[in-house]
């Protein structure tokens, strides 16, 4: 399983990085939706994208709103990890196609347990 | 009527949580009230709030601090530290504490990216007053969140 880590900041992708590599995931890091759209074009296409909102160059946002709309891209699964906490935020990523929403500051376990309802990881792999 | 401000308390509770997430869970390495300092934090990140709320959150801590949550984010020894890792980590502390205090103010707002200064001068918060101060003690360091709401904001809730 290949995870793809989208976030501005270094500290976040290296804090993401550890949590996801030790539920197994192979881990290739973004430090912005341009950067991730690059790294899902050279492949291989991960398995899931975990994707803050705010990033220069190309948000969060309108990164999952480019991959839902290419169909080989379907089998992506989508996960903002944002601070944006506020209800039409939320409303406007999962329109737009993210399939789960964690909102900064998170546990492990948060992060765990999101995995495990996508089916991506066996339930109870949170600490 | 004043203009919308986040309650101290609220203001410590979100940042209790940041850095009991990402920087040490153990209650000996949360931060805790400290004194009431002046002058500037040698290491600053101010992140802009605009929109049913404009204004700013500023984290601020001392040199030894930015670099010690720059080791514990990125796993580094504080040695091996460059000044853009510290200032990466000090503002992405800014961006989520930040980013929750905006969740308890007026919205819907939008959230800038981070600036950050590290080793700069005196911060000047142009057309706004500050808010809320939290002078917190991290680890024996100095660690303050401000907020400032602009005074076009002050202005509109003290004539309603």
């Amino acid at each position: 399983m290949l995870a793809l880590v989208v976030d501005d900041s270094r500290a976040m992708r290296m804090v993401l990085r550890r949590i996801v590599s030790g539920l197994g995931f192979d881990v290739v890091e973004a430090g912005n939706g341009q950067e991730a759209l690059d790294a899902v074009d050279a492949g291989p296409i991960p398995d899931i994208a975990l994707v803050d909102w705010n990033m220069p160059v190309m948000d969060g946002l309108e990164f999952v709103t480019n991959v839902r709309s290419r169909p080989e891209l379907r089998g992506v699964t989508l996960m903002m990890v944002t601070t944006e906490s506020e209800h039409g935020q939320i409303v406007r990523a999962l329109a737009a196609g993210a399939h789960e929403y964690v909102i900064k500051p998170f546990t492990p376990d948060a992060i765990a347990e999101k995995l495990a309802l996508l089916g991506l990881v066996p339930a109870g792999s949170a600490s | 009527m004043t203009a919308a401000a986040p309650d101290i308390d609220d203001v410590e509770q979100i940042v209790t949580e940041v850095f009991g997430s990402f920087l040490g869970g153990d209650d000996e390495s949360l931060p805790m009230r400290g004194p009431d300092t002046e002058g500037d934090s040698p290491v600053t990140a101010t992140v802009s709030i605009t929109g049913g709320w404009d204004g700013h959150v500023v984290f601020g801590c001392s040199t030894t601090a930015s670099r010690s949550a720059a080791a514990v984010l990125l796993m580094m020894g504080a040695d091996e530290l460059a000044e853009a890792d510290v200032a990466d980590a000090v503002g992405e502390l800014a961006n989520m504490i930040g980013g929750n205090i905006k969740s308890l103010l007026p919205g819907p707002s939008a959230l800038t990216l981070p600036m950050v200064s590290v080793g700069g001068g005196a911060m000047h918060m142009p057309s706004s007053t500050e808010a809320v101060r939290l002078d917190l003690l991290w680890q024996g360091e100095p660690v303050r969140v401000s907020v400032w709401a602009s005074n076009s904001d002050t202005q509109e809730g003290s004539t309603s």
